[in-house]
């Protein structure tokens, strides 16, 4: 078997083989014995059908198994000799298959071209916090106060910021009656942001229990198209008008929200947590930026079955968490949306791949463990269940890789060092 | 079809008539039940561009089968061992 190899591009191998007759002869032969003591033909015992019968009836058929065979056994072969790693279907180009002339071939198929990453280790990409002031934790605990108000009913006319609990008598738009406006269950806010201003004005001064006529003009940009711009008059009952009380921050606020023991515990909570989030955000930051350097110094080019295989992976996704009602994205859309995601992505795993087997970053046993742990806590799961559960289906390999994968990305931005070597 | 189609009906392929093939350079058919010997040399001879040295018949009797409790007979056949000249052969035989 001769095969020759040659790179038209860097992420694909065109393979030219050649076989020579005798070894196809060989096998065909081989073949055809194998099936001797098979095929079964009337007028002859099993296994005594002459093999010039069964040249002639079944020769074509046992021969294109042959070239199979040979195609397959050939390219398995050749790759594992040069060293390619396919990573796409290797697709079969032109056969010249000829009684009594050797077999020659073409194969295609697609690899991950090799990469140098240099540059790695002089990053100047560090992660950066910023720091958090007591005025972020004030805004918290406002949300929180905002989340935990409460609504009282009000003997007086309405203002601006009461909410108004309302029922929509009769409306008309364009000269035309709707009635498919529903009336809204919650209280609406006078004056809140997305409102017909000219709508809350006309409510204002008014107290429940009270009927309102009312004519605007809804705005150019109103969301309902057919209303948008349109004068319409709505006659419109208030069943009761209240007033928003934001609850002080005492004691019993504490108790609501929980396992708090004095405001300047929930403070400090806050704190932290803001800490957290604003490590794990700067962190992400500057993995994408040091990710974004290394591919901008460092160009290689993906191989385009991987592009695809990670575009049929996003249409999966997007149909699993498709709304009910839309149209499924077309392959053409998840391309054009996600096409440069899918090189970014390949490229990053690669680029986190080639440096993590350079620098031999590895998770260790007590990392995984330590997941693991974390993981089975979560679910109320023994460990050792887990554990074995995990592997088994492979997320262990996953929890490993993700580990590598943080382990390397830390390692660029410079807060994680590998260990000295022990040599 | 034409009429030396029918008057050689089928090629018998069997181990037996393969033998026959290979020492004898007789070939098996069924034919016609009323073909007669002449009939059958002229129909090889046209049919597959041979010479035919000699033809010999015989009609086999049709086997007694029984489905359930009613048995029956299996058609009769006539069989031609025909020898061809020396040399010949029928190249295309089994796809008559």
């Amino acid at each position: 078997m001769k095969a020759t190899v040659s790179e038209p591009e860097t992420w694909k191998r065109v393979i030219d083989i050649e076989v020579p007759q005798e070894e196809i002869e060989g096998a065909f032969d081989q073949k055809l014995k194998k099936y001797k003591n098979e095929i079964k033909m009337p007028g002859f015992r099993p296994g005594k059908v002459p093999v010039s019968l069964i040249k002639q009836r079944f020769g074509a058929s046992i021969r294109a198994e042959v070239v199979e065979d040979f195609v397959q056994k050939s390219f398995r072969e050749t790759c594992e000799t040069n060293q390619i790693f396919p990573v796409s279907q290797p697709k079969v180009n032109s056969i010249q298959d000829e009684e009594n002339a050797p077999l020659i071939f073409q194969i295609e198929t697609q690899v991950d071209p090799k990469i140098e990453i240099k540059g790695y280790n002089k990053l100047k990409v560090k992660a950066a916090p910023k720091k958090i002031k007591d005025s972020d934790v004030d805004q918290v605990i406002e949300e929180l106060r905002e989340k935990l108000a409460e609504f009282k009913d009000v003997d007086r006319p309405a203002k601006k910021g009461d909410y108004i609990r309302l029922e929509y008598q009769k409306i008309i738009i364009d000269g035309q009656e709707r009635t498919d406006f529903k009336n809204p269950d919650y209280p609406v806010e006078l004056g809140g942001e997305g409102r017909v201003k000219d709508f809350d004005k006309g409510l204002l001064g008014h107290s429940a229990g009270e009927s309102v006529d009312l004519n605007i003009k809804f705005p150019k940009d109103y969301p309902d198209v057919d209303a948008a711009g349109k004068n319409a008059e709505f006659t419109i009952k208030i069943n009761s008008v209240q007033e928003k009380l934001l609850p002080e921050v005492n004691d019993e606020f504490l108790k609501k929200i929980g396992e708090v023991e004095s405001v300047e515990a929930l403070r400090e909570q806050i704190f932290k947590n803001l800490e957290q989030e604003e490590q794990n955000k700067a962190k992400s930051d500057a993995y994408n930026k040091a990710i974004d350097v290394l591919i901008k110094e460092n160009p290689f080019e993906v191989p385009p079955a991987r592009v695809d295989q990670y575009l049929d992976y996003m249409q999966q996704e997007t149909q699993k968490y498709q709304r009910p009602g839309m149209p499924a994205m077309t392959r053409q859309e998840v391309e054009e949306q996600y096409h440069d995601v899918a090189i970014r992505y390949i490229k990053r795993q690669r680029i986190i791949d080639y440096i993590a087997s350079k620098e031999k970053i590895k998770p260790t046993k007590e990392e995984v463990d330590n997941e693991i742990r974390r993981v089975a806590e979560m679910y109320n799961q023994q460990f050792d269940n887990i554990k074995q559960v995990f592997r088994q289906n492979g997320t262990t390999l996953r929890i490993r890789d993700d580990i590598k994968e943080r382990k390397t990305l830390d390692y660029l931005i410079g807060e994680w060092e590998p260990p000295a070597k022990s040599e | 079809m034409s009429k030396y189609h029918q008057i050689i009906r089928y090629p018998s392929i069997t181990e037996k008539n393969t033998i026959l093939k290979e020492n004898q350079n007789r070939y098996v058919f069924e034919v016609m039940r009323t073909a007669t010997k002449p009939q059958i040399r002229k129909a090889v001879e046209n049919l597959f561009g041979v010479k035919v040295v000699d033809v010999n018949t015989m009609v086999v009797k049709g086997k007694k089968k029984r489905m359930g409790r009613f048995s029956g007979y299996r058609s009769d056949w006539k069989k031609a061992i025909v020898k061809l000249g020396e040399g010949q052969t029928i190249a295309k035989f089994g796809e008559v």
